[in-house]
């Protein structure tokens, strides 16, 4: 067992050499902690590890490729997607938006929000999505609506911070960048409506993503903030 | 090359694009079992290793930002973190078995450098500067994940000189790698 401490040279070389030897792999279990814990704490160090991370990649060449077996992704899946049903009745025709997802937490500049949203099909063409998330400022109802193409946002509560909005984003498949469908107005109410020759993009496998933004939108087209929300579009 | 396209299938992921999830799979996926297994050793304990490290994959993929490493480098070193604990945790329960598992692999494998090409060639020429025994066990520390102490046995050294090597080989590989 390895020991931190002044009698096995650990301060020969210090911290970089510290960095070298996680990178390595070297150290004992209860060594990798304490560094980790090191990493998430000191940028410097977390530096230092960096630096010998990318000094060592190379040797990552010796690794031969072995497909793994096909049923590990679906177990994969199921890990993290436990509660999805297959098929939903009654839902709008073409596709269902927000699935019920499970969403990742995701750090705002509020701090840790544990975010998931439900949904119901409403009355006719239209869909409803709640987006809560706790101890966060962003607590809102989406109305999707498939004759006016529309979605309308309905705050419960809704305190994005100043000079900040949110974004919704269309992603049309893999490789697709995101699309920008509007943002949200600043009081959290109203109807981003989605143009006609976005509608046709909107398929299985479609992403819709919510992303804070600088205030008045993304600066650049793309998304630039941390994602609030999002959720794959599938057909029931 | 496909890395870069590694690099876009994760930035999709960190909006949790499900489908670049599945696309990134079957890009990556049996790189990074080559990893685990290589580390491990046993075929189930990799393919359990294997699910976790997608789990955080998709938990984590708003972290990676293309600037730095690429997309794959970033991937192999989770995996490589990951089974590398895990088998820490393991050895730390049967110690012996594991030693007499990993004593019965051929000791010596020269060929494991000649597969690096690109950058990999810099390292290759800087392992060349330090002693042939030395280069090889930093080599196999890194690639079968062996802690100080299981590479102490397989060198038949006191464990502070193995210590020592390593340390020394390390600062020398990033003075020549810097040079």
């Amino acid at each position: 067992m390895s020991v931190v401490g002044p009698d096995d040279g650990r301060f020969e070389g210090g911290d970089d050499v510290l960095a070298g030897e996680y990178v390595l792999g070297v150290l004992d279990a209860e060594v990798r902690r304490a560094v980790e814990i090191r990493i998430a704490r000191d940028p410097v160090f977390a530096k230092l590890v960096a630096a010998w991370q990318e000094r060592l990649e190379p040797l990552d060449a010796a690794y031969e490729p072995v497909a793994p077996p096909r049923a590990l992704y679906t177990r994969i899946e199921q890990r993290l997607f436990p509660d999805e049903k297959r098929a939903r009745p009654g839902l709008w025709h073409s596709l269902t938006l927000w699935r019920g997802l499970a969403f990742a937490s995701l750090l705002v500049t509020i701090g840790l929000l544990a975010a998931t949203v439900g949904f119901r099909p409403g009355g006719g063409d239209t869909l409803t999505a709640e987006l809560t998330a706790e101890n966060s400022a962003f607590d809102l109802v989406a109305h999707y609506d498939a004759a006016s193409g529309s979605i309308e946002i309905v705050p419960a509560a809704f305190g994005a911070p100043e000079r900040q909005s949110l974004e919704l984003w269309l992603i049309e498949n893999e490789g697709a960048a995101p699309l920008s469908l509007g943002v949200i107005p600043p009081t959290g109410r109203g109807a981003i409506v989605v143009q006609d020759d976005v509608r046709a993009l909107m398929a299985e496998g479609a992403i819709l993503a919510l992303s804070l933004e600088p205030e008045g939108g993304s600066p650049t087209g793309a998304p630039t903030g941390p994602v609030v929300a999002s959720g794959a579009a599938r057909r029931p | 090359m496909a890395d870069e396209e590694i690099d876009k299938l994760l930035a999709r992921v960190a909006l949790k694009d499900r489908k670049a999830f599945s696309a990134l799979y079957a890009k990556s996926g049996a790189k990074l079992f080559g990893i685990t297994l290589r580390i491990l050793g046993e075929r189930g304990e990799a393919e359990e290793a294997l699910q976790e490290i997608f789990v955080k994959v998709w938990r984590r993929a708003d972290r990676f930002s293309s600037g730095r490493a690429s997309g794959l480098s970033w991937l192999s070193a989770i995996a490589r973190n990951h089974a590398i604990d895990r088998i820490r945790a393991r050895r730390a329960v049967s110690v012996d078995l594991d030693e007499a598992y990993h004593l019965s692999d051929p000791a010596h494998d020269p060929e494991e450098l000649a597969v690096l090409g690109g950058e990999g060639r810099r390292i290759a020429k800087c392992m060349e500067e330090l002693e042939p025994a030395r280069a090889e066990a930093v080599v196999k520390a890194y690639v079968e994940g062996l802690s100080y102490d299981e590479l102490a046995a397989r060198y038949d050294v006191p464990l502070n000189t193995m210590r020592t090597w390593l340390r020394r080989s390390l600062m020398k590989l990033k003075e020549c790698l810097e040079r």
